[in-house]
Order: C-alpha cells, then sequence, then structure tokens
C-alpha cells in the first residue's frame, strides 16, 4: 500500500504542470497543407480521361502496325504474282 | 467543413493532450496539425455515434502516440548507427524535454516521470495520462479509449504495478 502512495504520489507532480494556450499561427499552416493535399490530388475525372486516351493510343498504334504488316504482306504477294507473269511473257 | 470554428473550439485541449503525451512543445505542434488536418479529411466518417470531442481527442491520441513511435525508431536507428561508428540523431530524453507549462524549478522531477511513463505500453500509458494528467473520468477515458470502464481501471491498475516495479529497479 505505501509503494502504491509512493506511485500515486509522483503522479500527482503532474499537477505542477500549467495548461497552456495552443499558437494560433497553427491555424494558417493548417489551412496551407490541407490546400497542398488537395492541389497535389489528381481528379478522378481527369485520371480516367488520361487512362482512357492512353489506352486508346495504344490500340490505335497496335491497329496501324498490324495494318501496315498486311499492306506490306500483300504487296509482296502481288509482286510475286506479277514476276511470276513475267516468266510467261518473256 | 469551418475548420477554423472547430480549431478555436478545441486547440487547446489539443495541444495539451499532446503535451502530455510528448512533452515537447515542437512534436505537440505537428501533432495537433495533424490531428485538425486529419478532423478535416475524416469529417465525413464521423457517424455520431460519440460526441465530436470524444472522437477528436481519440484521433489526437492516435497520432500521439503515432508520434513516439516514429521518435523511438529515430532512438533505434541511432543505436544501430553508434555501432557502425556513423553519426545518427540521438535523443536525449533530458534535452528533448520541453514541456511550456514546465516551471524550471520542477523540470528535474517531471522528466524522471516523463522518463518512466515513456517506458509504459501504450494502452496502459494512455490509461495514465487521461485519467491522472488530463483529469478524466474513467468513463470518460473509456470512452475515448473505445473500451469499457472496467478495462480503463484494470489498464490504470496495471500502470501503477509497472510503475512501481521499475521505480524499485531503479532504486537498486
Amino acid at each position: 500500500m505505501k509503494q502504491e502512495t509512493n506511485i500515486d504520489e509522483l503522479l500527482s507532480q503532474w499537477t505542477k504542470v500549467d495548461k497552456v494556450d495552443a499558437p494560433d499561427y497553427l491555424l494558417t499552416r493548417i489551412k496551407a497543407k490541407i490546400e497542398n493535399q488537395v492541389n497535389d490530388k489528381l481528379t478522378p475525372g481527369f485520371a480516367i480521361s488520361f487512362g482512357l486516351s492512353f489506352i486508346l493510343l495504344i490500340i490505335f498504334q497496335v491497329s496501324a502496325i498490324k495494318q501496315t504488316k498486311e499492306t506490306n504482306s500483300s504487296a509482296s504477294v502481288q509482286n510475286e504474282f506479277y514476276q511470276s507473269n513475267d516468266i510467261y511473257n518473256d | 467543413m469551418q475548420i477554423e470554428n472547430i480549431y478555436y473550439e478545441y486547440k487547446d485541449q489539443v495541444f495539451n493532450l499532446a503535451l502530455s503525451y510528448l512533452a515537447n512543445k515542437e512534436d505537440a505542434k505537428e501533432v495537433t496539425q495533424d490531428v485538425f488536418i486529419s478532423v478535416y479529411q475524416t469529417a465525413e466518417q464521423f457517424r455520431g455515434e460519440s460526441k465530436f470531442s470524444t472522437w477528436i481527442y481519440r484521433i489526437t491520441v492516435n497520432k500521439s502516440l503515432d508520434k513516439i513511435r516514429s521518435r523511438n525508431r529515430k532512438k533505434r536507428w541511432a543505436t544501430i548507427l553508434s555501432f557502425t561508428g556513423e553519426k545518427g540523431e540521438t535523443i536525449d530524453y533530458a534535452v528533448h524535454f520541453d514541456h511550456p507549462g514546465v516551471k524550471m524549478e520542477d523540470k528535474e522531477s517531471l522528466v524522471k516521470l516523463y522518463g518512466i511513463i515513456d517506458s509504459l505500453p501504450d494502452n496502459q500509458r494512455t490509461a495514465i495520462v487521461l485519467t491522472k494528467f488530463e483529469d478524466r473520468s474513467q468513463e470518460e477515458a473509456a470512452e475515448i479509449m473505445g473500451i469499457t470502464r472496467k478495462a480503463v481501471e484494470s489498464l490504470v491498475q496495471r500502470a501503477k504495478k509497472n510503475l512501481m516495479e521499475k521505480l524499485e529497479v531503479a532504486r537498486d
């Protein structure tokens, strides 16, 4: 019991501590940090538009490459056809 | 949400509660800012099941404990660096103690008190801080901590037992 009394006495030293006022200027800092966080975030609409545009661009590029390959392939088949016909013309 | 109104109504309670945990005015200012930013960002999540003040104090408790963990990580890292011969940021508790509500003549004894409170587990420390330092009733402390009054009573008893053991070790 005596030890518990000592602990209570120890803890009661806290009554010597005065309450203090929080500085008013902290509000300015708080508002600035909130403002920065809002500016840093992408709006969802912007993010979605950007993402969709990027995906469309990739699809367009892939189909363009495929188109080019098909065109080249049919051109080479035609060339072979004409070349083979030339044999008969000679 | 009008953050100004909330700030002026609760700033002193938040700041003093943070000081009770951290005993350092710069750390307490950082925590105070974090608390009100968090209040602003999560206001929609407040369901009204407890009082608004209880919710703000709960955020303050959590942010203060986060700050203490961050401080302790720096201490551990500094110890590791000291073994490798590199310089790290060391935290001397007596130097770190900078509570604006403490008079110079009381500083030494209060630094000792903080030192042993600092060694308690988080929930025991919170129970002691709320009931002994902040002068809250056990019911109020229970509401802030989200536990029962009996649990707060048990935590306070265990904290006192821990403190007694640490004082015994210090004497030996």
